[in-house]
């Protein structure tokens, strides 16, 4: 115990071996920040103004909860969230999660190309230039890169999001207010809010974040020693994710909320954000805006691709990582190459079902996350497979109860899916 | 059981278990073998027991549920398709140590398959077992045919396993005298799958 409690000050070899260690936690947040969630947050800022920052402080330590445990189980067994799953439960199980998650994660993947699409758009860019373009970047970088130097691209990556955190002091918002809206909780009695907090509860919180950030801490090969400076990656991605969201609420909010002249309504896309942002906080704003859009559809449209290849090779024992080349991983690179031509040919396509795609890719999602998170739960219970890194009893009685949150408001986010309600 | 088609593993898993007066005292939930992989002979039957208060001759402070023990293959009276009979009453019933052998259900079923330089192949989808002198023995490690379809690579690199082996299974066997050993995490095949 003195040893460990030891090895956790901050001293220059630990804070080396924390450097070596970053990556993983961070990359998953960031990237749960992608288009879909960009799209969430402009519109909830948009329509709800500051009253709904609250919310985000509540969903940020629900996910560093679950984040932490995949962190865990990754560290602790050396295998990812599919091929735990399978091997504690059954074939069928993990066929039928691998056909939700191939579902869920296409429906992103597409999400993320439109995504691009939009945003270059905006820079006067035709899409039928960028989004192959875009494609073939992203889908070279990973097939051609080691492990770190992925990691290292992505890693950089993610200081785009600055770009909102810019955006949102170039929109001037009374800071006060926005104090207020984040630390008091406040809510509104009708479907719309009601709807806005769920989806923004499920947009942060996706079952793929599960399935990646398990595997890349095993493709990166981090030990039990390591598992500390893992959960301190983790919760920096949880406060990079959630500064970053607050930071697209509070600029839309200040920019759009309760402003004569500005259909806030109107407003149920990101582009649409950034294009409006213009006349009320300045080109320099929209552009920003608009740059952390691209920069962050491209970013998510190769994670979440590789996600899916992670899981589905292990739930079916394929080789599979960035480390081993395109022979050696066939069916790795198959399904990572399958989602990204698929992806952008989707957007590419004419007359494609978009918003079909979008819904069973949400629905997807939802059934999804509840039947995963039961799974880990027991996982992380287990003591044949963790060892001494069960959750204990009180942090598991606290898990339970999350989740159960987490349910609830997931069975409301495929009934609204699905009913149209709020919307 | 029809002793000359093999029966997959997860066709036993969960039959009812009785003991010698006819008690139903739980389910199978694994089967052992011992850990020569040369003589792959079920040794033990995994029974998930309902309650007891003894463990063989050791008797509980109470009585626990859900406990699972191994009990000596000598204790099978019977076993057809729809059950197991044991030769002994439930409380009386000898258990053998876990230590020491392989779990068909915990250390192999579901588990990853890789050649001896780490690759990996596939997962165990079902164990294969067959009749041997009154009981049961693995003969073989059954992967999905939906999925090795998809790659030709895994298809001639089974191919080659089933014919040193002469293997009479069925094309999507693997013959449990390719395993050459089973790990904490893998099945280690013996011949080398040549990727790419």
């Amino acid at each position: 115990m003195q040893k460990t409690v030891k090895s956790r000050r901050l001293t220059r070899t630990n804070l080396l071996m924390l450097l070596g260690v970053l990556g993983p936690g961070i990359i998953v947040a960031m990237v749960d920040n992608d288009a879909g969630g960009i799209t969430t947050y402009s519109v909830a800022g948009a329509r709800f103004g500051y009253s709904i920052l609250w919310i985000l402080i509540p969903t940020a330590v629900l996910l560093f909860m679950v984040q932490e445990m995949n962190a865990r189980m990754g560290i602790v067994t050396g295998k990812g969230l599919a091929a735990l799953i399978r091997e504690r439960f059954s074939f069928r199980l993990t066929a039928a999660i691998m056909l939700a998650v191939l579902v869920a994660n296409f429906g992103n993947a597409v999400s993320n190309f439109a995504g691009i699409a939009a945003s270059s758009q905006l820079f006067g860019l035709n899409k039928f230039v960028a989004v192959p373009v875009a494609a073939v970047g992203i889908w070279f970088v990973v097939l051609k890169g080691s492990y770190k130097a992925v990691e290292k691209v992505f890693l950089l990556v993610s200081l785009v999001y600055v770009a909102y955190i810019i955006s949102a002091f170039l929109a001037h918002p009374d800071w006060s207010e926005v104090a207020r809206g984040a630390f008091v909780p406040s809510g509104q009695l009708n479907a719309a809010y009601a709807v806005m907090v769920v989806t923004l509860v499920g947009t942060t919180i996706a079952p793929w974040m599960q399935f990646y950030q398990q595997a890349s801490v095993v493709d990166k090969g981090l030990k039990s020693d390591q598992l500390w400076f893992e959960r301190i990656d983790t919760g920096i991605g949880t406060v990079l994710l959630t500064v970053a969201a607050a930071a697209i609420v509070i600029c839309c909010a200040a920019a759009f909320f309760n402003k004569p002249g500005v259909g806030a309504t109107q407003i149920t896309s990101a582009e649409q954000a950034a294009q409006a942002l213009a006349p009320v906080a300045g080109k320099y704003a929209s552009y920003l805006f608009a740059f952390g859009l691209l920069c962050a559809s491209i970013f998510a449209a190769s994670i979440l691709p590789l996600s899916t290849a992670y899981t589905v090779c292990e739930a079916f024992g394929w080789e599979a990582g960035i480390d081993r080349t395109f022979a050696e991983a066939p069916r790795f690179y198959g399904v990572y190459t399958a989602f990204i031509a698929g992806g952008a040919a989707f957007i590419l396509v004419p007359g494609m079902p978009l918003i079909t795609v979008m819904l069973l890719s949400q629905t997807a999602n939802g059934l999804l996350l509840p039947v995963v998170l039961t799974c880990m739960l027991k996982v992380i219970r287990d003591r044949d497979i963790m060892g001494d890194h069960v959750n204990g009893d009180v942090y598991n009685t606290i898990a339970w109860a999350a989740v159960a949150v987490l349910y609830v408001l997931d069975i409301w986010l495929v009934a609204a899916t699905l009913l149209g309600a709020g919307r | 059981m029809d002793p000359v088609e093999p029966i997959g593993l997860r066709q036993i898993l969960k039959l009812k278990v009785f003991d010698s007066d006819g008690k139903h005292i739980g389910h199978v939930q694994d089967l052992a073998i011992e850990r020569r992989l040369d003589v792959p002979r079920a040794c033990c039957l995994g029974v998930h027991m309902l309650w007891t208060d003894h463990v063989g001759d050791v008797k509980l402070v109470r009585r626990v549920e859900d406990i699972v023990v191994l009990v000596p293959w000598s204790q099978v009276a019977r076993f057809d398709e729809d059950e197991f009979a044991l030769a002994s009453e439930h409380l009386a019933l000898p258990v053998e140590s876990a230590g020491g052998r392989w779990l068909l259900r915990g250390d192999v079923l579901n588990k990853q398959m890789v050649d001896p330089h780490g690759n990996r192949i596939q997962r165990v989808d079902d164990v294969l077992l067959g009749a041997y002198e009154g009981g049961l023995r693995v003969v073989g490690l059954e992967v999905s045919k939906g999925l090795m379809i998809t790659s030709s690579t895994m298809r001639r690199y089974v191919a080659v396993l089933r014919r040193k082996h002469f293997s009479r299974q069925d094309s999507d066997v693997i013959p449990w005298e390719a395993v050459s050993r089973i790990e904490e995490d893998a099945i280690v095949l013996g011949e080398e799958v040549r990727l790419g």
